[in-house]
């Protein structure tokens, strides 16, 4: 660090932070990852500490990871509010952000010189932040949830609401899945601690699959039938929707499970909770769960976001709120 | 750093995190939840913020209560805690829409609110915050939301509607619940997606905030301004000697002393009327007897026609009533003598210099002394008091009436004629949590509060049901009876009677609620038709010198839709003083008796 050559008499120290605005740029945390088939990645980012709680969102080539993609890069898109999800919407040039304003946004890359991204769409409809997207049609249809709990269904040609469920559950909605091999049913998971499934031709909730014994933090769909979620004890659990009172706790993780994801094709589940551990398991043809992968010291602050790979299928990639990438080899 | 100190302690309302939850099943959570929520607190205390807000969002919140209790005792900043609950439970709502009764999705909310506040001792710091709903309850829901102590009101973007000119409004309903809340003081709090200009919602709130009923319109607002839910003591003017501040203040009221005035007029027309039929039937009495006799008649009969009324005003103060007895003479054409009893010297210095000095070409005389121990002639026409209280008889109208009825000629009239005392129950956590902490002090003044009946312009309260009828007093009053059924009368020869009362007042509850005491009314006929009133549906409009009482409860009761409420009230006198017990059962419980002996309140005479 170079000397300053002001010098602030040190009873002024308030008034100086108060006016001085210099020092602020946003410290990023990132909160998820997710990888176009293309390989170009999506990965957004909130301030969570500081006065102006923004956010952003970058989008690059997978190439390019490890360079210059850590905190303090210039964003791709700068947003005036945190992000907590968001999703490529077919190609690699358009992107579907949630904002913690409760504002929707769709974000275009016009393929000139210049690749600058640009807001197309931007819709403010949910009572809080928006917390998870999942896609039902792709190109077409994608549901949101928010902290309003609210679940809404969105024509994203023209970005509007075709089904809204005000007050789908009574505390804010942190999971969603969208059912395999569907293109109108999903299930959310809620703080209120129930697992609820959906029909976007249905205005009511299809059923309530589970009332949990504390808040759900993430779900989703192993295939037709099963569904896995973590909740806020740290336990990662499965259910068969044919029969969801019968819940089969899997395995216990010593914080909150912030997020899982599921790689169909090989049958393995990531699972990061609110600790700088990564976790892959196994899952056996008797749904047991044999761990694979664990990873403590890679990241330094929490784990967020998690992606795997789409052409080496043992790469997955992490994010968290360190600010940087992490690439896992699992074998 | 950014802010002022100023601005943190002052301006800045903490939010505690909206995933916290510390009733939550499982052990595991609710440990982790606990710690995270005293870090928040102890985040709260060490920026000093004035409350903290929080959201309920079930029944269970014991472990919730248990945090913040420890954090009250162990805080020396006062901290108010915001409650956040819906308006409706969705959930609720779902799980009924079969039965096609949504009751239960309204009374839910309520539920986890009253049930918290009630983990929380009906703490006064603890307020609510509503979230108000797209659809809204029926009134009595509403109305009940009103008996709490609303801190701020949530309102979702989505409730407003763009007009014509794109601007964000509310529709009528809204508005009113708007209007009705901040008029008790909630703030509004405009939460959800941007819809609209931040400007234009807070320039369309202004409108309605200013929409609140002026106050200069009803004389009863501006002056209880100020005095809302604020508790008071019950003058004893019996006792005390009130001051001349006190005078001043209720001599303001302009509708008490017109009804007076008028009531007074319409006693003296009577009284006149009386006396010409009188007069005619001594006229044909005596046709047919001797001239002398005639004479004699006719002589009297004129001294008797010119006789002035007497009117006696016990108890004048500094003479309103004075003025209001000469004003209705002046009316009705007739002669009056007025004799103004004091006891209070102060006042009747202030009496004496008006004689003297205003109604010296009156007929006006001023006794200083206790009307139940004086003894005049002539006996009079008309005596005139305001001694009611509150709650009516509360301070001691009957007792010094009674001693005064020696005063009154036979088939003399009183003004006021006839009282009633009345109740309603009421569910006010504020009222309750005020009567308690009014002398803070150890336990035995906690339970002597709780046994005593305030004085106090209520508003943050919900009538839990109709108001009835509990004593009534008349006067000139019927003298007991011995066994052998001839009245029994006192060494001064004056009629011996009993104010001693019961009555067991019972009510049916139509809403799920808590009891935390009764509302208490009074309304008085004057004479005639002529009546003064401050129970709510027939409140004498303008009038200002009474606001109601409060009656508290030891321990609020919560009662059921169904439930019977049961009071019964005792007015208990003996020879030094008079006190009111009560005791209510609601079904199967039953609270102790209140104010066994005039334990904690009595009125002296």
């Amino acid at each position: 660090m170079d000397n300053s050559n002001k010098i602030v008499p040190p009873h002024l120290n308030a008034e100086v932070y108060r006016t001085d605005t210099t020092g602020t740029s946003t410290q990023s945390f990132l909160d998820y990852i997710r990888i176009h088939n293309d390989g170009t990645l999506l990965v957004g980012c909130s301030e969570l500490t500081g006065r102006y709680w923004n956010g952003g969102a970058n989008i690059f080539d997978k190439a390019k990871q490890g360079k210059n993609v850590g905190s303090g890069t210039k964003k791709c898109i700068y947003l005036t509010s945190g992000t907590a999800d968001g999703c490529f919407i077919e190609s690699s040039n358009k992107i579907l952000l949630c904002e913690d304003s409760g504002a929707v946004s769709i974000w275009n890359n016009k393929d000139d010189a210049w690749k600058q991204w640009s807001e197309e769409l931007s819709v403010a409809e949910h009572d809080g932040g928006v917390m998870a997207v999942d896609c039902l049609s792709p190109g077409k249809e994608y549901v949101t949830v928010g902290a309003d709990g609210n679940v809404k269904v969105w024509d994203i040609i023209d970005l509007i609401c075709m089904r809204n469920y005000i007050a789908a559950h009574n505390r804010p909605i942190y999971g969603l899945s969208t059912r395999p091999s569907s293109l109108t049913s999903f299930a959310t998971g809620s703080l209120d601690y129930y697992i609820t499934l959906w029909d976007e031709n249905v205005s009511k909730p299809v059923l309530d699959l589970l009332k949990n014994d504390c808040g759900i933090r993430c779900l989703q769909w192993y295939d037709e039938e099963h569904i896995l979620f973590g909740d806020e004890a740290g336990v990662l659990s499965l259910i068969d929707v044919r029969n969801p009172e019968n819940k089969i706790k899997l395995a216990e993780f010593p914080a909150a499970i912030h997020k899982i994801n599921i790689q169909p094709a090989c049958n393995r589940v990531s699972v990061c909770c609110d600790n700088k551990i990564v976790s892959v398991f196994n899952i056996t043809d008797d749904l047991k769960l044999n761990l694979i992968y664990n990873n403590r010291n890679l990241h330094s602050n929490f784990v967020r976001g998690m992606a795997w790979d789409v052409d080496d299928r043992s790469v997955l990639h992490t994010v968290g709120w360190d600010g940087d990438i992490k690439t896992h080899n699992v074998t | 750093m950014i802010l002022s100190p100023q601005d943190w302690n002052s301006r800045v309302v903490g939010r505690v995190s909206g995933y916290l939850d510390p009733d939550s099943p499982s052990h595991i959570v609710q440990k982790r939840h606990e710690d995270s929520l005293n870090e928040e607190l102890a985040y709260c205390r060490g920026l000093g913020l004035p409350a903290v807000m929080l959201s309920l969002h079930s029944r269970k919140s014991n472990n919730l209560a248990r945090i913040l209790q420890t954090y009250f005792e162990t805080s020396h900043h006062p901290t108010l805690i915001w409650t956040s609950v819906p308006m409706i439970c969705h959930r609720t709502m779902r799980v009924c829409d079969e039965d096609n009764s949504n009751e239960e999705a309204w009374n839910e909310p309520w539920h986890w609110w009253t049930k918290f506040h009630e983990c929380m001792g009906w703490d006064k710091r603890i307020g609510v915050v509503l979230e108000i709903s797209a659809d809204l309850p029926s009134k009595d829901i509403v109305n009940r939301w009103l008996g709490e102590p609303v801190k701020a009101i949530i309102l979702p973007t989505s409730l407003f509607h763009n007009n014509k000119k794109g601007y964000p409004v509310l529709s009528r309903a809204h508005q009113q619940i708007v209007v009705s809340m901040v008029e008790r003081d909630a703030q509004v709090i405009v939460s959800g997606a941007r819809r609209s200009n931040i400007v234009y919602y807070l320039q369309y709130l202004y409108r309605l905030w200013k929409r609140r009923p002026y106050v200069v319109d009803d004389p009863m607002l501006s002056y209880a301004r100020g005095w809302e839910d604020f508790l008071q003591t019950p003058l004893q003017p019996l006792a005390d000697n009130l001051d001349t501040h006190t005078y001043n203040v209720f001599e303001k009221d302009p509708v008490k002393y017109d009804q007076y005035q008028k009531a007074i007029a319409q006693a003296l027309s009577d009284l006149q009327m009386k006396r010409k039929e009188e007069m005619k039937i001594q006229e044909e009495d005596s046709a047919g007897l001797t001239n002398v006799k005639e004479i004699i008649s006719g002589k009297n009969g004129i001294v008797e026609n010119d006789r002035p009324f007497t009117v006696m005003v016990l108890g004048a103060g500094r003479g309103p009533l004075v003025r209001a007895t000469l004003n209705a003479a002046d009316i009705t054409n007739c002669k009056v003598k007025v004799i103004a009893v004091e006891k209070n010297p102060c006042a009747v210095v202030v009496l004496a210099a008006q004689v003297r000095e205003v109604w010296r070409d009156r007929d006006v005389t001023v006794i200083p002394g206790d009307m139940r121990q004086i003894n005049l002639s002539p006996k009079a026409d008309i005596i005139v008091s305001e001694l009611l209280g509150s709650w009516g008889d509360n301070e001691l109208s009957p007792e010094c009436l009674d001693g005064a009825a020696g005063l009154l000629r036979p088939g003399g009239i009183s003004i006021p004629r006839e009282y009633k005392s009345y109740v309603a129950p009421i569910c006010s956590p504020r009222l309750w949590a005020a009567a308690r902490a009014a002398s803070p002090g150890n336990a035995q003044q906690i339970e002597k509060n709780l046994e005593t009946l305030w004085v106090v312009y209520m508003q943050n309260k919900h009538n839990i049901a109709e108001t009835k009828p509990v004593f009534t007093f008349e006067h000139p009053s019927e003298g007991i009876k011995n066994q052998d059924g001839q009245e029994v009368t006192d060494y001064r020869g004056l009629k011996v009677t009993d104010n001693r009362r019961s009555t067991t007042v019972t009510w049916e509850v139509k809403q799920d609620n808590v009891m935390h005491g009764f509302g208490g009314y009074f309304d008085c006929v004057l004479y005639g038709k002529e009546m003064l009133s401050i129970v709510p549906d027939t409140h004498s409009p303008g009038m200002i010198s009474w606001f109601p009482v409060f009656i508290p409860i030891r321990t609020p009761l919560r009662v059921q839709k169904g439930d019977t409420i049961s009071a019964t009230f005792w007015r208990c006198v003996n020879s030094r003083r008079v006190w009111y017990e009560w005791i209510v059962e609601v079904d199967n419980h039953t609270t102790p008796l209140h104010n066994p002996n005039g334990r904690s309140s009595e009125m002296l005479l």
